[in-house]
């Protein structure tokens, strides 16, 4: 072996060293930054007002996209499902596939992603621009501790925020499968609703389904203040930093979805 | 000749000369810093003395903002000490720094205003935070310090109303909200029209009388310091190089006090960042 090659090999190696250990570090900085905002949030809390505010912000003008997403994916289940079941003669049955479909897994997660592009972003381009124009800084100088004033809030409103937007992703979803399904295809309006009513379980179903929808909130608020903090002080920083809110969030919601529908559903035969 | 050599030659100029440490509100001592590996200070030793105003004077990037921030505690030296009080604030506890700066007021270089706040909204800010005071009391407080910026009637307008001058007139209102017993001003002189100017400094002067606060002004703007601060130190390439009171620095035959006092573009100071010769530069494509 050449000494060309070896030291190629060296250098590729000391490449995935770095990344390797670049990653490490990066996840110990998200936890001592979790760390940071827990011990905060009771100070935090003083000042529920703040917090109230930004589940407005991420929350409440989150609510178009995320209920017209909802009822237009409700009314596409209902479509797909009834060429489906109707296959084996089961179309009363779309009432519950809708249902179960929407609560176990497409609300948390098309909700998750929908509000990582929407809320996530925003809150990592707001908390960017507050460092770039020194307003961090300031509040620092003020004695005033921006992981309570401005971190905390905004983390606590995405935690609280998910759980409400999945619950009303869900019940648009199902409303635009009763629309596709009973009003259009004219499937018996007993059958829907009362197949629904049997077979979703509080538990496991809305019960997973709402545990789903928090850790991603929690996930994807975490990421986007912890990008908006971390961002440099530029237009380029801020940009893409925001980018990076988007992309990393989007990708642990399916990674987290996976782990977590594994652990939720080991023991009903899979 | 090195510039600080050149300063050196001169009694009444001497960069190692310092005021009375025991009369000290802040006490620099042969500081160190480096943005990675890039030299900011270089072993700066600076006696702030309590109630009085100081200016920091130098080019754009010598280190003076970094100075500040050493002092308020944002960043640490790499070799020396900061005494504020006598307390050395790179080893200071977060609790215990956080209740030092509560008695720091800062005007920042941009006026940082809180872009989601109306100005009433910014000034109160640090009233609200540290303070149980009734609301009708925040009112008036916020009032007065707006109109000893000439602001109050613009209570009620954003940030993004504000040209860059009032924004900056503002963020003195703000820095100056809880009489602190320290004011660190950064440029406050910058964007504002002559008669802003002239109030602005006045007003720093009668607030450090009045008030009996200790002032530090990083600032460019030579005439309208000489007028009202104490004491001056020149920063060049992360060094002190000469200080003085104001009559000593007018009187002053130090090149670099003279070339930063009369805006020469020749002198110790060089206006051009290190560069190969000019005609190399634009020959290279015909070589």
């Amino acid at each position: 072996m050449s000494s060309n090659t070896i030291s190629d090999l060296a250098l590729a190696l000391r490449r995935l060293g770095g990344t390797v250990t670049g990653g490490v570090a990066r996840l110990g900085y998200m936890a001592r930054f979790l760390g940071a905002i827990l011990w905060q949030t009771p100070m935090a809390f003083r000042r529920l007002h703040l917090t109230v505010r930004e589940i407005y912000f991420s929350g409440v003008l989150s609510l178009v996209i995320i209920l017209m997403s909802g009822l237009f994916v409700g009314m596409v289940l209902a479509l797909q499902g009834y060429e489906v079941l109707q296959r084996y003669g089961a179309q009363e049955q779309l009432g519950l596939v809708v249902a179960l479909s929407l609560v176990r897994e497409l609300a948390p997660v098309i909700g998750g992603l929908l509000f990582a592009s929407r809320a996530g972003s925003a809150i990592t381009a707001e908390i960017g621009l507050m460092k770039a124009t020194e307003q961090l800084s300031a509040m620092e100088m003020m004695a005033v501790d921006p992981i309570a004033r401005v971190v905390a809030p905004r983390f606590w409103a995405g935690v609280v925020s998910m759980p409400l937007l999945a619950a009303l992703f869900s019940a648009f979803g199902i409303f635009g499968g009763y629309l596709i399904g009973v009003r259009m295809i004219e499937i018996d309006a007993g059958a829907f609703w009362g197949q629904m009513q049997a077979g979703v379980k509080v538990w496991p179903d809305i019960t997973n389904g709402v545990i789903k929808s928090i850790v991603f909130g929690a996930a994807v608020s975490l990421i986007a203040v912890l990008e908006g903090y971390d961002a440099k002080p530029t237009a380029e920083g801020v940009s893409s930093a925001t980018t990076r809110t988007v992309v990393i969030s989007s990708l642990a919601i399916l990674a987290l979805d996976f782990v977590l529908t594994a652990f939720m559903f080991r023991g009903v035969g899979i | 000749m090195p510039v600080a050599a050149t300063a050196d030659k001169h009694a009444t100029l001497s960069p190692t000369r310092r005021l009375d440490p025991a009369a000290a509100a802040i006490e620099l001592n042969d500081v160190w810093f480096a943005y990675d590996r890039r030299q900011v200070l270089r072993g700066i030793t600076m006696t702030v003395p309590r109630g009085k105003i100081v200016a920091i004077m130098g080019g754009s990037g010598c280190g003076k903002t970094t100075i500040l921030r050493l002092i308020g505690g944002q960043l640490r030296p790499k070799k020396g000490k900061v005494l504020v009080g006598g307390q050395s604030v790179p080893d200071l506890e977060p609790d215990a720094l956080y209740a030092l700066r509560r008695k720091f007021g800062m005007l920042f270089q941009f006026g940082a205003l809180f872009t989601d706040m109306t100005v009433f909204e910014n000034i109160a800010f640090p009233m609200r935070e540290h303070t149980e005071l009734p609301e009708s009391m925040i009112r008036d407080l916020v009032l007065m310090k707006l109109d000893a910026v000439g602001l109050r009637g613009a209570a009620q307008l954003m940030p993004s109303e504000l040209s860059g001058g009032m924004g900056r007139r503002v963020a003195l209102a703000r820095a100056i909200a809880l009489d602190p017993m320290l004011v660190m001003y950064d440029e406050p002189f910058a964007g504002l029209d002559p008669i802003s100017l002239a109030v602005v400094g006045q007003l720093i002067r009668r607030l450090n009388d009045a008030l009996g606060i200790t002032s530090i002004v990083v600032t460019h703007d030579v005439y309208e310091s000489l007028k009202i601060v104490d004491y001056l130190y020149f920063v060049s390439e992360g060094k002190i190089v000469a200080s003085g009171t104001p009559d000593e620095v007018r009187a002053s035959s130090d090149p670099f006090v003279r070339q930063f006092v009369d805006g020469q573009p020749d002198g110790p100071v060089r206006f051009h960042y290190p560069a190969p010769p000019y005609h190399k530069a634009l020959l290279a494509d015909v070589e």
